[in-house]
């Protein structure tokens, strides 16, 4: 006996293994596939028939598959220039780093520094997550710059949702290995893994944000909005956490940059909160 | 990525763009309406691929030239529909006037040819 719920649900399962995987065209496509159904059945009673035929039509998932992926490939540009800027950022992070504990240690007195590469390698995992953190937050400033101006389409929202997400998790997992590393040093330099400084306290207040940011992905009721604007509240937590200790300690002059930073991301935040006039359309 | 009956698989894929934006001047529609309107207009002799309809009408609506909605049709049933956007019908002007030139050109040659 046919069962057409199931028949479709069999063609999803279908698809999605081919490698259809976003949710917005497999849908579109199965309300395709249930007119075209209607149709059919207006001429022939044989509703497997009908359901075999209206497949056959839909066309092959492959090429399927092939053309959507050309969308998404070409959707969205700030994500895709995201990633590669973000490698580039790391590569020179890193020999940065390594170069100015260089210099500043003197050449060949990096042993002077004591546990010098656990020290290096909490530097550079953190700055490396708090970079992260704001890439996703950047991404979740060009969404609200998209819808601000009407241009944010189905598979240009795919693409930053997915991007940011990437961001996401990096940012927390380099984090979390960032304080790890960092407590594990403080451990063999001062005895204890706390040794009461700002930055321990504020480096934890980013990764419970990380978190959260990352457990709200799993929840299903927290719309995609919801969740880009949450990145770009992590650029305000992220930046308060890198470099509020310091503006506590030295007090603000020199952190200009920083007030410009915050204030330009609680616009965005803002911009992201406010409803969107429909623009009028000759 | 088209296949057509009477009409070349790249002239039927080079006028689907300007087909899709002038069927969305006349009101919103979906999918499954604009293959069903192509085949009657063109009395069945353009005909796509049913499926690789949705990519060009995801492509379009990335460049900004129309727009979608979901709307509840029936029993919890949804369906996509699509509208023009101001931007698209500056494309379709755009579309029009190659159009216009390429059929005053073959349509010049052709005057008087038995072919």
């Amino acid at each position: 006996m046919f069962n057409l719920e199931q028949s479709i649900a069999e063609w999803r399962r279908q698809m999605l293994a081919a490698g259809l995987k976003s949710p917005t065209p497999l849908n579109e496509l199965e309300s395709h596939l249930r007119e075209d159904m209607r149709g059919l059945l207006a001429t022939t009673e044989a509703e497997a028939l009908a359901f075999q035929l209206a497949v056959l039509r839909l066309g092959n998932p492959g090429p399927l598959r092939t053309e959507f992926n050309k969308l998404e490939s070409t959707a969205c540009w700030p994500a895709r220039m995201g990633y590669w800027l973000y490698a580039g950022a790391m590569i020179l992070m890193a020999a940065f780093i390594y170069m100015s504990s260089w210099l500043y240690f003197g050449a060949g007195k990096m042993g002077l520094l004591p546990h010098p590469f656990l020290l290096y390698a909490h530097v550079v995992s953190l700055t490396a997550g708090y970079c992260a953190a704001f890439f996703a937050g950047c991404l979740g400033i060009c969404y609200v710059c998209y819808r601000f101006l009407h241009t944010l389409s189905p598979a240009r929202e795919q693409s930053l949702d997915s991007a940011a997400r990437l961001f996401a998790y990096l940012a927390t997992g380099l984090t979390f290995v960032g304080i790890s590393l960092g407590l594990i040093w403080t451990k063999r330099q001062f005895g204890g893994h706390f040794a009461g400084d700002l930055r321990e306290f504020a480096s934890i207040c980013a990764f419970v944000w990380l978190v959260a940011l990352c457990v709200t992905r799993r929840i299903s009721r927290v719309t995609g909005r919801a969740r880009m604007l949450m990145c770009i509240a992590g650029n305000v937590i992220v930046s308060l956490a890198w470099f509020g200790p310091f503006v506590l300690i030295h007090g603000t002059a020199g952190y200009w940059p920083l007030a410009i930073f915050l204030g330009m991301n609680l616009i965005f935040l803002v911009m992201g909160m406010a409803p969107v006039l429909e623009r009028a359309e000759s | 990525m088209y296949y057509a009956g009477m009409i070349e698989k790249e002239l039927v894929a080079a006028s689907t763009e300007p087909l899709i934006l002038s069927i969305l001047t006349k009101g919103e529609s979906y999918g499954y309406e604009l293959i069903q309107e192509v085949k009657r207009l063109s009395g069945d002799k353009i005909q796509w691929t049913d499926g690789m309809l949705y990519p060009v009408l995801h492509r379009m609506e990335d460049a900004g030239w129309i727009k979608s909605r979901w709307v509840e049709v029936e029993s919890g049933r949804k369906r996509k529909y699509y509208s023009i956007k101001k931007d698209g019908h500056q494309a379709l002007k755009e579309k029009r006037e190659q159009w216009t030139v390429i059929s005053s050109v073959l349509g010049g040659l052709w005057k008087g040819q038995h072919v």
